[in-house]
């Protein structure tokens, strides 16, 4: 610990940290371009000087290279450190085009917000001598590069180096003809390649699928955790319900990676980046089906639920719990999977149940963020206790082997599209099973053959907490309600537990989160509050070690 | 590889031996002038080549040609003339000595004669501020021109023949320097 004085507040930093960084300690806001603290630092952008008094002398330094130490003075309001400022924004902005009315970035845009802050300048160039560069320039498939916008500050160009080890990216030319730029040959299209319109700091850098859609003023945000792998990466859901006739049916309007230090960091991939657009599907499941409707009134869920649990009780009395069989899913919520295991195996003794099949799909693997497993909590499942535990109880394939061999009666599937694990023939003979109960999204050949059919709200539509692989409990946030008769899932088995003698009191996520801790010994200590901002490990799982999250094989 | 000839391979296998192993990519300048020597230019196979030999990435590569304004990436004559702008150079003659070689060669500053024989390129600097105007061809200097003695220098190209460069130390005496 060194002690240093910012701003005339006294404050003990920790060694080998930046002035940037402690001033931030400290509650200090430093205006920055090129600094970025999961990047290395190239002190080109000049927007962070400060003045530093050390052993009576002063002197104009950037903070992002010079290292906090003992005794140090500074101040970030000296005058000549807010007319460097400005000067330095004046050049900045020398060429920029100032084309904010159709800039993407604008209302998010650095150059903006100092402008409004530091700088305040008559420009002295007119738009005719203004140095031209290159517009519109396709990167790859999600990126898109004005490099008249850009301010060089290299942060793009130093992440695909040393986070991706990709280098798409590069500076060419020197001094006034400098332009970021990539070769024709080359293609900005790795999996993290979304980062870089997060890290550009004005709207040089946009996203394809965020260009044009909506201005950011209109957006609101709540913290969430991504839902497409199992590495839960900290992300903001970004949404904009006000004005629908904007974007008809887009609701989540882009995911931003938010920084947890044990998770992501700053960053995530563009699987879950895009990944929200499941959410606002057009083939979202939004009714509640039952097959003995025939077109009589519409049915509703109490109708769908009280045939379910007429069908549990008859092939519990005629053939045993061993008759009724549960395929859930392990991108349910702990809550979900919670009193799903409260209802089918601790009162109705259903002993064959899991959530995993052999044959799910699974993605591609990096030592970066992306994981195999695309099942965000299938950690929490097997935590809960959603595993087939002793032999004679059936694991989720033998469960589809077992119902098409007339050993199950009933059987409760939750989002598992069977389509694609049985050949034809086989997938239609599980609709003549006495009850087939399917909870799903989207819309499925299940849906086709179930006897009963009910929505489950998607993950931006409800709290929930998930236990990522490493055994780390974090919370997502509810951002709108759920589409049509979409309900949480833990509350259609609250539901079915009313129809057949289970009374749940819990009647909230929150609730049901505060049982569970008391009842799992996993999640035993853990509270909904503890969660947020950036989760906790289950009782007794050590924290993993930090690591860096790049690629194992950097650029120089 | 492609289009790369053999003593070119050879010569940048000898540069790469003078950088420690993990710094490899430090011989991409040497490299890259080696190449633009033997070729004349730096063609986007050689540009491929480089990157691959060096292991660096093909962006990183044009970074550097970019950089360097010594570095050609179309083709050049076969004698490309440097000649100097700057203040001191122009001060003794240069910009009037410019407008006699271009119309001299036929072309302006920046184009290549039909014949490829020259190209001429207006440079920063040549460091010869006290026996200007200068210029260089290929790697020769020559220093204190006028227009014969520009006309000497094409006469010599045209033959094929290189003429000696001037080398500045006995010039000094010239300019009313003292001597040693």
């Amino acid at each position: 610990m060194s002690r240093i004085e910012i701003d005339g507040k006294s404050v003990d930093v920790p060694p080998n940290i930046n002035l940037i960084e402690a001033a931030r300690a400290a509650g200090i806001e430093i205006p920055h371009y090129c600094y970025h603290p999961g990047l290395s630092v190239a002190g080109s952008c000049r927007m962070c000087q400060l003045e530093v008094e050390q052993n009576g002398r002063k002197a104009l330094v950037i903070g992002c290279a010079t290292t906090a130490a003992e005794g140090m003075k500074i101040s970030t309001t000296a005058e000549r450190v807010l007319k460097q400022r400005q000067m330095v924004l004046e050049f900045l902005l020398q060429n920029h085009p100032l084309d904010c009315p159709i800039c993407d970035d604008a209302g998010e845009c650095e150059l903006q917000n100092y402008y409004m802050k530091y700088g305040l300048h008559d420009s002295r160039v007119e738009l005719a001598e203004k140095y031209r560069k290159h517009k519109v320039i396709d990167l790859g498939p999600t990126v898109v590069l004005d490099s008249e916008r850009c301010v060089l500050c290299s942060r793009c160009v130093r992440f695909l180096q040393e986070i991706t080890g990709t280098g798409e990216l590069g500076i060419f030319g020197q001094g006034m003809d400098s332009e970021l730029l990539t070769i024709p040959s080359v293609r900005l299209d790795n999996p993290y390649s979304g980062c870089v319109v997060d890290l550009c700091p004005v709207g040089a850098l946009t996203d394809k699928d965020f260009r044009f859609k909506r201005r950011v003023w209109y957006l609101k945000k709540v913290p969430s955790v991504c839902q497409a792998c199992s590495r839960g990466c900290n992300i903001e859901i970004y949404y904009d319900i006000r004005h629908p006739y904007k974007g008809p049916g887009r609701r989540i309007q882009r995911l931003k990676p938010r920084y947890n230090h044990f998770v992501n960091e700053w960053w995530i991939c563009d699987r879950g980046r895009y990944s929200y657009h499941a959410v606002d599907a057009p083939d979202r499941l939004t009714t509640v089906q039952t097959r003995s409707s025939n077109g009589d009134s519409a049915p509703n869920i109490k109708r769908v639920l009280q045939e379910a649990a007429r069908a549990i009780k008859n092939a519990k009395e005629k053939h045993g719990t061993k008759s009724i069989a549960v395929l859930g899913s392990a991108n349910s919520s702990n809550e979900d999977l919670y009193v799903l295991h409260r209802l089918f195996t601790q009162h109705l003794g259903v002993h064959h149940f899991d959530v995993s099949l052999k044959s799910e799909p699974s993605g591609e693997e990096d030592e970066i963020l992306r994981k195999a497993d695309l099942a965000p909590n299938r950690r929490g499942a097997l935590e809960i206790g959603l595993r087939p535990a002793a032999s004679g109880k059936f694991s989720g394939d033998n469960i589809i082997r077992a119902a098409l061999a007339h050993e199950i009666y009933v059987l409760i599937v939750v989002r598992h599209d069977l389509s694609l694990v049985l050949r034809p023939e086989d997938f239609n003979r599980l609709g003549n099973l006495d009850h087939l109960l399917y909870l799903g999204e989207h819309e499925s050949p299940m849906v086709g053959i179930a006897h009963g059919v009910i929505p489950i709200a998607a993950w931006a539509e409800r709290d929930g907490s998930y236990t990522n692989f490493q055994g780390r409990v974090q919370r997502t946030t509810q951002a709108f309600p759920p589409l049509g008769q979409a309900r949480p899932e833990w509350e259609v088995w609250r539901l079915l537990g009313a129809e057949v003698g289970l009374t749940i009191k819990a009647k909230t996520a929150e609730e049901v989160f505060a049982e569970l801790t008391k009842n799992v010994a996993a999640f035993r200590g853990l509270t909904w509050e503890s969660l947020i901002p950036s989760g906790r490990m289950l009782a007794g799982v050590p924290e993993p070690p930090y690591r860096k999250v790049r690629t194992a094989r950097p650029l120089e | 590889m492609n289009g790369i000839p053999q003593g070119l391979e050879q010569k940048a296998n000898e540069i790469i031996l003078r950088y420690p192993p993990e710094h490899r990519n430090a011989a991409l300048v040497p490299v890259l002038f080696e190449a633009q020597k033997s070729l004349g230019y730096l063609s986007p196979e050689v540009e491929a080549w480089a990157a691959s030999t060096l292991g660096v990435t093909p962006v990183r590569v044009r970074e550097v040609i970019s950089f360097y304004s010594m570095m050609r990436r179309e083709p050049a004559g076969k004698y490309h003339i440097m000649f100097c702008h700057n203040v001191a150079c122009s001060m003794r003659g240069a910009e009037s000595l410019q407008r006699y070689l271009e119309s001299k060669l036929g072309i302006a500053a920046g184009e290549v004669t039909q014949d490829g024989l020259f190209s001429l390129a207006a440079v920063e600097c040549l460091g010869a501020c006290g026996w200007g105007p200068a210029m260089l061809v290929g790697e020769e200097q020559y220093f204190q021109l006028t227009q014969e003695k520009i006309d000497k220098i094409l006469d010599e190209l045209r033959q094929g023949r290189m003429p000696a460069g001037d080398s500045p130390t006995p010039l000094i005496g010239n300019v009313g320097l003292p001597t040693e």
